[in-house]
């Protein structure tokens, strides 16, 4: 289905995403208010983030990764001449991404909050957001964040059991405690693929949010360094074809191929922070690897995107008009 | 256009590097959630099996 979707992707044009990326952001916005609805959203552990269609779950929180990066890379464009002022520039962004933000943490998605707004800040100061405004919203998210997690005991309680997992290894710090033994089983080269213990029922979210861990234990740190060197050669990709794209004055296709490099970065650093215990459990899961299929479907969106902005330039370069 | 004049035409229609490296990626992804999620299924299978055997069992003994 992510294939399929890319290669639909693919086939339109940038013009057309460009046209119709407040649109698809509106649509975006619309599920998740469905999700939150009792009988239409599903709740699994606690978070309602799911809709049930029959044959698939749609995570609606998922797919709003990949609107936001396309309906921020818009308004900055479209705004590009209001970016140093504060009012006309950035506070209507800031509106849409309180609502994006209050509807995410209705579910709660605390991962995709942060991850959203990673995305429309760094598109926001790409774009050319006066800096001094940029470091305000820096100082007040921070704020925000630690208010967000002083104030909702379960969050509190991941970010205690993060800092020392071993402390109470059957409780707060059992998730945790279970990666690292995990990562410290797999050594250098690891134990080889489906030699893994911890994943058997040990290890709570094996195949979604600590399936690094597993790639660990298995493959070592051999495995998790090619997995972070994919990555980085991922995002590098996606900032060179942004770059090539402010050279052709296509700020819409720049500032979409670099909005996707964060997203990637971001999420992936924080899953990886996760797994290594350098962050807080949060939820997210490893982009392309990780079980989840909306997840997966906005990956290969996000990569046909790119994938398409290139083409584009290359039958630029032909003497082709876009 | 500036840069379309100096640039080097590329070769290729596509970039395949790119396209390879997500595929890998998701090659990857695939392996591992099979390797990280079979137990878990080969167990719920087990315990299906179980249970309508038990159930069998009692029906027709």
């Amino acid at each position: 289905m992510g294939i399929g979707a890319g290669v639909a992707a693919f086939r339109v044009p940038m013009r057309v995403w460009q046209q119709a990326a407040p649109y698809l952001f509106l649509v975006g916005l619309l599920l998740l208010v469905v999700v939150l609805i009792p009988h239409l959203g599903r709740e699994v552990n606690g978070s309602r983030r799911w809709i049930p269609l029959g044959f698939a779950n749609l995570q609606p929180s998922e797919l709003m990764k990949f609107l936001a990066v396309l309906y921020a890379a818009d308004y900055t464009t479209r705004k590009a001449a209001f970016m140093y002022d504060f009012r006309k520039g950035f506070l209507p962004m800031a509106a849409v991404m309180l609502v994006v933000g209050a509807l995410l943490l209705r579910e709660p998605d605390f991962g995709a909050f942060v991850v959203i707004i990673s995305i429309a800040m760094g598109i926001l100061f790409l774009g050319g957001l006066n800096w001094k405004v940029f470091a305000a919203l820096v100082v007040v998210l921070l704020v925000g964040f630690v208010l967000l997690i002083l104030t909702s005991p379960y969050r509190l309680q991941r970010v205690l059991g993060f800092m020392d997992p071993f402390a109470d290894p059957y409780g707060k710090g059992y998730q945790l405690s279970h990666a690292l033994i995990a990562f410290g089983r797999g050594e250098w080269l690891g134990l080889g693929l489906g030699g893994s213990i911890e994943k058997l029922f040990y290890l709570p979210e094996a195949h979604t949010d600590f399936l690094l861990a597993v790639i660990a234990e298995e493959f070592g740190f051999i495995g998790v360094a090619v997995v972070i060197a994919l990555f980085g050669w991922l995002i590098v990709k996606a900032f060179l074809i942004g770059h090539r794209a402010a050279q052709l004055e296509r700020n819409f296709c720049a500032l979409v191929a670099q909005g996707i490099g964060i997203w990637i970065g971001v999420q992936a650093l924080i899953n990886m922070g996760v797994n290594v215990g350098l962050l807080p459990t949060k939820g997210l899961t490893l982009p392309f690897l990780s079980f989840g299929g909306s997840g997966i479907i906005a990956n290969c969106l996000a990569v046909a995107i790119l994938l398409r902005i290139d083409w584009e330039h290359r039958q630029m370069m032909r003497g082709k008009t876009f | 256009m500036l840069y379309a004049a100096r640039a080097p035409q590329p070769s290729a229609e596509l970039d395949f590097s790119l396209l390879w490296l997500a595929m890998g990626l998701l090659a990857i992804g695939l392996v591992m959630v099979y390797s990280a999620s079979i137990a878990i299924a080969e167990a719920a299978r087990y315990t299906i099996t179980m249970v309508s055997t038990i159930c069998c069992g009692k029906v027709f003994s």
